[in-house]
């Protein structure tokens, strides 16, 4: 009886507390900076085109098997303009299979590739989940727009700097 | 789904026919796809034929072909409640055939994690199993809390289920800076909205009534069947890995195993509320202790243990954990075999339903938390 | 899975440590197993001892007899298939002594036939029935060696190294 009596007390306590609910698709609860969300690809600025080689590492290592990219010979390079000597020519990412683990983004030596803040999948068609490269690098610029991202490897650089500086 | 059989039995003056009742694989109760086919006569259950694999996906033999540190995403996918518990099993594994050192600090932030992780997995028993006895509320206070376990893992980790955090030889990286205040916020929070729902659920009249004396199982029984975590203590067996072979840095906390009395749902059930507090209190004395330093041990990508073999154990919140980690020396291991806490406390449903009502089935079920991932691997 | 041989390479051994426990059981075992000549070994920081298979039920009954070993909790029962043969692994523990040791024995790929040991622990019998399943060993004996894991009518045994993976195409 005492016991019933506690739990009646819970449920008006619980009545004049403001809800914690977010309404889903109107109202969007906020996302953490580490999120993991879908892999994107990253767009240098200086030079115009994507950090990735299409070196396949990534490719290599992914549990899920579900990107796939080719490298080509790069033409900024042949102009002298990228450093790059190397550049992906296409690049697949199925989103629906990818499980989020983050391990292309470890392998990856380039800084190319980045889990991105995305996490909504749902699509009109069913094939619309296999991202391409244009599609991926469109995600990479709202993400990099998004939280100033730099490649991991500059921030280094600078941090040595700043340091020797000191 | 029913099937009336043939023979029929008199049973004073009404004649009573034995019925056969799927219960599943597709059914609330069940948590997954767990499927029992009961032999019933009238309300009670005469005979219980549990079918499970609706899930097997073959994680075993997976393992086998991928390199280790693949791996680790698939045992994420085992007990998918508790992810990080699982993680921690494996990663142990591999860093006791090789002989790896992990730094202090790595050890305390997986001990951090692992304990909050099994806050969260009781705290989804806690509403589910309300649900099973017919409380449709305490879910939502349940869910409340647990939800703000997840985020604390989104903003560690990156993800709130899969994580992929714990890695062989530490984690994955440092906590963020301001982790320390965010959880000793959250573990105030946390100790009021699991008290809050102690007092709305635990002790209601209705509640206990539905669960009291229900399911009971004596403890030379639940050793004989392999039961392990809370199913186990709940018959009064003190048994638990953190305290018989501390493994980690459990030796250096100070914590109680709750123990039941009976071996009742009820006691399963509050077995898993007390535990949430101890791990708590482990949190907090973790979190007290923290040093600083590296998080990882700096191994190579693709790594080659030594020949040899390896058992773990583990203290999951289903119950124990093992893993059998069998090595040739190459990138791949050469077998992997878990043993799933919930499979072997699963195997003794057999004997807890017999003689039973239905309903009860229901709450004998969802008391035994089981997580079908897991026992179909 | 191939493996690669490199020259001049040879594949290291995990190092053996047993602790306090393990070494009192170490010393143990060869007098409560006697009878079924046991070949004593160590796994990383477990005792392990193979015995004949034809044997494994009553060794498991001695093992969960005697009052210095008491191994009355099975924790995990496994097969291991190393090509030549089989090896059915279980995992023993003691809830009083809170110890715990390895038990093996090798059977023949064809002929895979070990006692169950259902009557010594009942918890072994879901273990028993997805080795079964999955490697093809018969425990003889066995009240319901009914499929577990897979569907009723399911040609080979998964789990063994052989099994021919079926091919997936991507949609
Ligand atoms: S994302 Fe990185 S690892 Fe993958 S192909 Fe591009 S450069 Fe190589
Ligand atoms: S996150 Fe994991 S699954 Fe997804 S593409 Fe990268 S490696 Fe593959």
């Amino acid at each position: 009886m005492l016991g019933n009596l506690k739990g009646l007390l819970v449920t008006f306590a619980t009545m004049i507390r403001k809800p914690v609910t977010y309404q889903y698709p109107k109202e969007h609860k906020p996302i953490e900076d580490r999120y993991m969300g879908f892999p994107v690809l990253m767009w240098d600025e200086k030079v115009e085109e994507p950090y990735c080689t299409g070196c396949m590492v990534c490719v290599r290592y992914c549990p899920t098997q579900c990107m796939t990219a080719v490298m080509k010979d790069n033409p900024l390079h042949a102009d002298g303009k990228s450093s790059r000597r190397k550049i992906v020519d296409t690049f697949e990412i199925n989103l629906g299979r990818c499980i989020v683990c983050g391990i292309c983004v470890d392998v990856c030596n380039f800084d190319a590739i980045e889990m991105s803040h995305e996490h909504e999948l749902s699509k009109y068609a069913r094939n619309d989940n296999r991202s391409d490269l244009g599609r991926l690098l469109e995600m990479g610029w709202a993400y990099q727009q998004e939280t100033g991202w730099r490649p991991a490897k500059e921030k280094a650089a600078e941090e040595a700097t700043a340091e020797a500086e000191n | 789904m029913v099937d009336v059989s043939v023979e029929s039995q008199s049973e004073g003056q009404l004649d009573t026919v034995q019925m056969l009742v799927n219960m599943g694989p597709q059914h609330p109760s069940t948590h997954g796809v767990f499927r029992m086919v009961l032999m019933v006569d009238g309300e009670r259950i005469v005979d219980v034929e549990p079918h499970i694999g609706y899930l097997h996906r073959g994680s075993e033999k997976l393992c086998e072909g991928e390199i280790y540190a693949q791996i680790v995403t698939l045992f994420d996918r085992l007990d998918y409640i508790s992810n990080l518990n699982n993680e921690m099993a494996f990663c142990r594994a591999v860093e006791k055939l090789m002989s790896l050192e992990v730094p202090e600090r790595a050890e305390y932030v997986r001990v951090i994690l692992c304990e909050l992780n099994r806050v969260a997995s009781h705290l989804l028993f806690f509403g589910t199993f309300g649900i099973d006895a017919g409380a449709m509320t305490p879910i939502m206070y349940a869910f409340r809390d647990r939800e703000k376990i997840q985020s604390m893992f989104e903003a560690v980790t990156g993800a709130r289920m899969m994580h992929n955090y714990i890695r062989i030889g530490g984690v994955k990286n440092d906590v963020p800076d301001d982790f320390r205040q965010r959880m000793t916020a959250l573990i105030g929070e946390l100790r009021q909205g699991i008290d809050e729902a102690d007092r709305l659920l635990s002790f209601g009249e209705i509640f206990l009534a539905r669960s009291k004396g229900i399911g009971v199982i004596a403890p030379e029984r639940a050793i004989a069947y392999g039961a392990s975590g809370p199913t186990l203590r709940a018959s009064g067996v003190p048994m638990d890995v953190r305290k018989d072979a501390p493994y980690s840095i459990y030796d250096r906390f100070d914590f109680g195993i709750p123990i039941g009395e009976k071996g009742d749902s009820w006691d399963r059930f509050y077995v898993r509320v007390e535990e949430m507090r101890q791990s708590l209190s482990i949190i907090e004395q973790a979190l007290r202790d923290m040093p600083e330093g590296p998080t990882i041990t700096p191994t190579r990508l693709v790594l080659r243990p030594p020949q040899g073999e390896v058992y773990v154990r583990g203290e999951n919140p289903r119950g124990e954990i093992g893993v059998y980690l069998v090595s040739n020396g190459a990138d791949r291991p050469y077998r992997v075999k878990v043993r799933p806490p919930s499979f072997c406390n699963l195997m003794a449903i057999r004997e807890l339903l017999l003689n039973t009502y239905v309903a009860d089935a229901v709450v004998i079920l969802g008391s035994l938390d089981i997580v079908l991932g897991e026992v179909d691997r | 899975m191939v493996e690669r041989h490199r020259p001049g390479h040879t594949t290291p051994q995990a190092a053996v440590a047993l602790d306090e426990k393990g070494q009192a059981l170490e010393r143990l075992l060869p007098d409560v197993l006697a009878r079924f000549n046991p070949e004593l070994g160590a796994a990383v920081d477990l005792v392990t001892a193979t015995v004949n298979p034809s044997d494994v039920a009553e060794a498991c009954l001695t093992l969960r007899d005697s009052p210095e070993c008491r191994f009355d909790y099975l924790t995990c029962l496994c097969v291991v298939d190393y090509e030549e043969h089989l090896q059915v692994v279980y995992h023993l523990y003691s809830t009083t002594h809170k110890h715990m040791m390895v038990l093996k024995a090798n059977v023949s790929p064809e002929q895979a036939v070990v006692p169950t040991v259902t009557s010594v622990w009942v918890g072994a019998d879901w273990f028993e029935r997805e080795s079964h399943d999955l490697f093809g060993v018969t425990f003889d004996g066995h009240p319901n060696l009914a499929p577990l894991l897979l569907y009723e009518g399911f040609e080979g045994y998964p789990g063994r190294r052989n099994f021919e993976m079926p091919e997936y195409a991507e949609w």
